[in-house]
């Protein structure tokens, strides 16, 4: 658990030319939890070989199963049969050289959902910094168009504060994946995490987890969907909630320069949550006299929301409003490949005016990630 | 026009195998209980890979609790969304989209696969 070495850095093309940033692509470990065995110290090693451990793709229980048998798209499957995701030079042809990507963002859901509650606190610190080794050593050297959001210990907050640290010097590092929890993202258990976030220079990342409303300790959006296409479509709800939490806590006025992203949770969403925030504090601010300023002016100045997965209005007009009415500034473009639901660059968007496209799929990435 | 693709056994039972046609990708492929059918190989929703999705049946619309598989060998399943196309018309399953999946007729005449293509695209 070595610092890892920046001799993997990429080197970086030239940023002016950059058209095309895709902040969530979701890679895979090859070969189960023994590909991450070199990367954590023996004992571990002998643990998680008496547990008889391993890493699953779908922690989920049968009831969330995807009705479809998996969220991967066949047609990612590498040549040799490798799953989508998990060859990095497939995913650079299939990803980056078909659809002209000039910068993807990694972030590995199987780390997210282990360090939410499917291993221990004390697991989870090891198997985190395993996950994040591997990436970095195995991954950010194979093309210099990837980076990488390293998970963090969520359970523990020192120790992922430490994982900050240890990671943030890593040039192939873009932002710190911290996995939602039921513990709101306003409260102070991630005061130490934002803290070396901001230190470091590097924003929140927040993606949907495996293991939201199954697990206690994961959030849990309110009641328990009997299906997988209910929960997928109230997935948003733990952003919703984690957002104003971030408002109403007054977490950007005691970390002013940190920033927050939510991935994969949409957008649509947060308009209406911005009036509604907007209003309750005009009559409620006596409550939280700490948040000082309009809710949706800290959402302007700290906030972005990833695109996927969009929403597909009848009348593609109104999609552009909703853009306009929101903010093309605060809107960064995702695909969330390899996954099933993920929106193909070249075929989404496409209506919106030049330049707001030009914020969405590069701009606002680039000022974001400080790529 | 009637363009000749290969000899029948050439195309797998099942799934699709993708020929381009005049510009196009056409997957062709046998039926399990028998017939061929040719798609082109593009979602209409997104440009997916059509053809790389699943050949087969769905649940069919049923009351509430009662599940109801049917249509097996007539249903093709977009890889990517999911969307679900009648693989005879193109359209998409129980009015859920608008947007047509193109489909060529297809017969195999003297133990050859051929496929007709109308002048400017599809049927
Ligand atoms: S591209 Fe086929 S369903 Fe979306």
């Amino acid at each position: 658990m070595s610092t890892p070495s920046p001799s993997a850095a990429p080197s970086a093309p030239s940023l002016s030319a950059w058209r095309l940033v895709d902040a969530d692509v979701h890679p895979l470990v090859r070969g189960g939890i023994r590909a991450l065995f070199p990367y954590m110290p023996s004992a571990y090693r002998r643990r998680f070989e008496l547990k008889g451990a391993d890493l699953r793709l779908s922690a989920a229980p049968m009831r969330y199963n995807n009705p479809k048998g998996s969220v991967i798209r066949p047609d990612a499957t590498g040549p040799d049969g490798a799953p989508g995701g998990s060859d990095p030079q497939f995913v650079r042809e299939d990803l980056l050289d078909r659809h002209g990507v000039d910068c993807a963002i990694l972030d590995d859901l199987e780390s997210g959902r282990l360090a939410t509650v499917l291993a221990g606190p004390a697991e989870s610190v090891v198997l985190c910094s395993a996950f994040n080794d591997y990436y970095m050593n195995e991954w950010l050297p194979a093309d210099p168009r990837f980076r990488y959001t390293p998970t963090l210990p969520v359970q523990d907050p020192r120790a992922a504060a430490a994982e900050v640290r240890r990671v943030a010097a890593h040039p192939g590092v873009a932002a710190v994946y911290l996995p939602p929890t039921n513990t709101l993202m306003g409260s102070s258990h991630y005061d130490p995490i934002y803290e070396e976030a901001v230190a470091a220079g590097l924003p929140i990342y927040v993606h949907a987890g495996g293991v939201d409303g199954i697990y206690h300790g994961a959030p849990a959006p309110i009641g328990l969907p009997s299906t997988y296409v209910e929960r997928y479509i109230d997935a948003h709800l733990v952003a919703q909630a984690n957002l104003t939490s971030l408002i109403f806590e007054g977490t950007f006025e005691r970390f002013p320069t940190l920033r927050v992203i939510l991935v994969e949770y949409g957008f649509a969403w947060a308009l209406p949550l911005l009036w509604r925030m907007n209003q309750a504090w005009q009559g409620l601010r006596l409550e939280t006299p700490w948040v000082q300023r309009r809710p949706s002016d800290y959402v302007r100045d700290h906030v972005r929301f990833a695109t996927q997965p969009l929403d597909e209005p009848d009348a593609p007009a109104d999609f552009e409003a909703l853009v306009r009415m929101l903010g093309p500034e605060l809107l960064v473009f995702s695909t969330d490949y390899p996954h099933w639901d993920s929106d193909t660059p070249g075929r989404v968007l496409k209506t919106l005016a030049g330049d707001v496209q030009a914020k969405i799929f590069a701009g606002n990435a680039i000022q974001l990630f400080r790529l | 026009m009637d363009v000749p693709l290969g000899p029948e056994e050439s195309f797998p039972v099942g799934r699709f195998r993708v020929v381009g046609v005049a510009g196009r990708e056409i997957g062709i492929a046998r039926l399990p209980g028998g017939g061929i059918r040719a798609v082109r190989n593009t979602c209409p929703h997104r440009g997916a890979p059509v053809c790389q999705g699943t050949l087969g049946g769905t649940m069919l619309p049923s009351p509430r609790g009662v599940l109801d598989y049917g249509l097996e060998g007539a249903v093709l399943r977009c890889p990517w969304h999911g969307w679900e196309f009648d693989l005879e018309s193109g359209r998409a399953l129980f009015g859920t989209a608008s947007k047509h999946l193109v489909t060529y007729p297809a017969a195999v005449r003297d133990g050859m696969v051929m496929v007709t293509i109308r002048d400017g695209g599809a049927s």
